[in-house]
């Protein structure tokens, strides 16, 4: 669950004087600084803000009243802002090929955009974009200030780290490789990115410019001293010349594609488990708990494309579809994307290994516990692959669970299933509690089954649970 | 209100760079100018080639059948 509701700043955001965002009662607040007065001013009076509100590309705020009383230095206050809440907050690196791209798309045009008014970002971190209503948009109101001609974008290097580094691995080596902006809070280093590109990739302009040639130089001048900064303080960059570079790294982020195939879930709703009728039954079953529970928010464990996910979200129900492979969570938003879907967003999970809490104090990005609000978890399809592909006894699963909700909709698939037999095929079997009998009895600790369903065709079983004590 | 005098001194003084807490870095603040300049380049030869291709495709078209006219005003059109 939540750590507990108190009027104080959050975990992640101290590095910006320019103001910080805060809980107070409940609410998420950002406070805008003195510090920061003539650029939010600028913001809101030069035409920025609306443009962008047309471009749906910032998250749209209010300003309140403030500072209220029992908020943190209030001395410094000049402004406070309500934003529009995100219905959950993700991370880059649970984020498929495509949710990274169409967030660094987003955060290019909004630096041209920026300075069509005279204005430019002055940060370009991956966690300043959030998916909202379906998309992706920037959601660090304080992060424009004023254009100096001749300034230098001070955020090109951590575009480079946080966007490009990463896509760029994705698509030319390994899709994987998105991971590694769980360990590197501050993106990829360019000297990794570009050791780890085969050297095809570096000849196209894009990366050899911005990833191979921009590391080089990073190595060259770092600790550098007195050189350094007088090099640094006699740049100059015309404006048009940093338009061309915005506009040149959104080329290279164009050109930058994956397709996801040949992966071991490709080819997953084929074979002996699944007849059409079984199928349909299932479905059936589904949306009959759907309409009995008609949760708000749903969270779909191994939800691969999101298939049945989409079972709640025509419920009008707030969906998260997590899937430990990138190729389903990718093919599920390209669909959620071309569907138009604003309150379904696929992410990627590995349910034995979940994101932690990661960045100083273990308070910068939460973990996926901490985030947990939804009014019903769905596992279908799920549990032999925890149980029996991963050893998860049945009691830890049942545990995890009812951590993360009040309800369960759960498909128990036995030894006679044809997916279990294939799991078991190569090993001892060393699960005699692995029954209905042994699920029931591992799971009645934390659940009171409510109902339990036969899908026609199948050996297999659903289940709805209410988590005892809810 | 001397506590205010201090302030309104910090915010004066204080070089508007502050901030960008952002530590940009050396090397690539460097490196942004060159990265610029080359992207600048790489925009103007796509322009000129897409220009160079539409004068060697309206050649071609000149010579295969009677639409250069039409052919051209396209391309000149996606030069804008």
């Amino acid at each position: 669950m939540t750590r507990a509701m108190s009027d104080s700043v959050l975990g992640s955001s101290f590095r910006d004087p320019s103001g910080f965002v805060f809980r107070h009662q409940g609410r998420i607040l950002r406070q805008v600084n003195r510090l920061y007065a003539a650029d939010y001013d600028q913001l809101m009076s030069s035409g920025l803000y609306e443009e962008l509100m047309q471009d749906g590309a910032l998250i749209p705020h209010r300003e309140i009243e403030g500072p209220l009383s029992g908020t943190p230095h209030p001395e410094l206050h000049h402004r406070t802002l309500e934003p529009e809440p995100i219905d959950f907050l993700s991370y880059a690196y649970e984020w498929c090929f495509s949710q990274l791209k169409d967030a660094a798309r987003i955060t290019l045009a909004v630096q041209q955009r920026a300075l069509e008014f005279g204005m430019t970002l002055k940060d370009a971190s991956v966690y300043n974009v959030q998916f909202h209503r379906g998309r992706p948009l920037l959601i660090d109101t304080l992060s424009f200030e004023r254009y100096e001609e001749g300034a230098p974008w001070a955020a090109y290097r951590q575009f480079c780290q946080h966007f490009l580094a990463p896509l760029s691995l994705m698509s030319r080596v390994d899709v994987r490789l998105g991971e590694l902006l769980r360990v590197h809070l501050d993106g990829i280093p360019l000297d990794l990115a570009a050791k780890l590109l085969p050297w095809r990739a570096l000849l196209r302009p894009g990366l050899f410019m911005h990833v191979w040639m921009h590391s080089r130089y990073q190595t060259r001048y770092q600790g550098a001293g007195s050189e350094a900064a007088e090099a640094v303080s006699s740049r100059r960059l015309s404006a048009s010349a940093l338009k061309n570079l915005t506009t040149g790294l959104q080329r290279t982020v164009e050109g930058l594609d994956w397709e996801p195939t040949g992966t071991e879930w490709a080819g997953y709703y084929e074979g002996d488990s699944y007849n059409d009728d079984s199928f349909a039954h299932k479905r059936e079953i589904v949306g009959r708990f759907l309409d009995q529970v008609a949760p708000e928010c749903v969270w779909d464990l191994g939800a691969n494309t999101g298939l049945h996910s989409r079972l709640a979200a025509d419920r009008g129900a707030r969906v998260i579809a997590f899937d430990v492979d990138p190729a389903a969570v990718e093919l599920g938003w390209r669909e959620i994307k071309r569907r138009g879907e604003e309150h379904f967003l696929p992410l990627v999970l590995d349910l034995t290994n979940p994101s932690p809490a990661i960045g100083w104090a273990h308070e910068e990005r939460d973990s996926l516990v901490d985030r947990a609000d939804a009014d019903l978890v769905i596992g279908l399809a799920l549990i032999h692959h925890l149980a029996i592909g991963n050893n998860v006894p049945l009691g830890r699963i049942s545990r995890f669970f009812a951590s993360l909700a009040p309800r369960l909709v759960i498909e128990f698939v036995p030894k006679s299933d044809a997916k279990v037999k294939a799991l078991l095929s190569t090993r001892e079997d060393i699960f005699p509690e692995y029954t209905l009998e042994g699920f029931t009895a591992a799971f009645n600790a934390d659940w009171e089954i409510e109902e339990t369903a036969f899908i026609r065709g199948s050996d297999r079983t659903l289940h709805l649970l209410r988590r005892r004590g809810a | 209100m001397s506590c205010f005098l201090l302030l309104l001194c910090v915010l004066v003084l204080t070089p508007r760079d502050a901030q960008a807490y952002l530590d940009p870095g050396s090397g690539s603040l460097i490196f942004q100018a060159i990265a610029a300049v080359l992207a600048g380049v790489l925009v103007a030869v796509r322009t000129y080639w897409t220009r160079i291709k539409g004068f060697v495709g309206k050649s071609a078209t000149d010579s295969s059948n009677g639409n250069a006219g039409e052919d051209r005003s396209v391309d000149d059109a996606r030069d804008e």
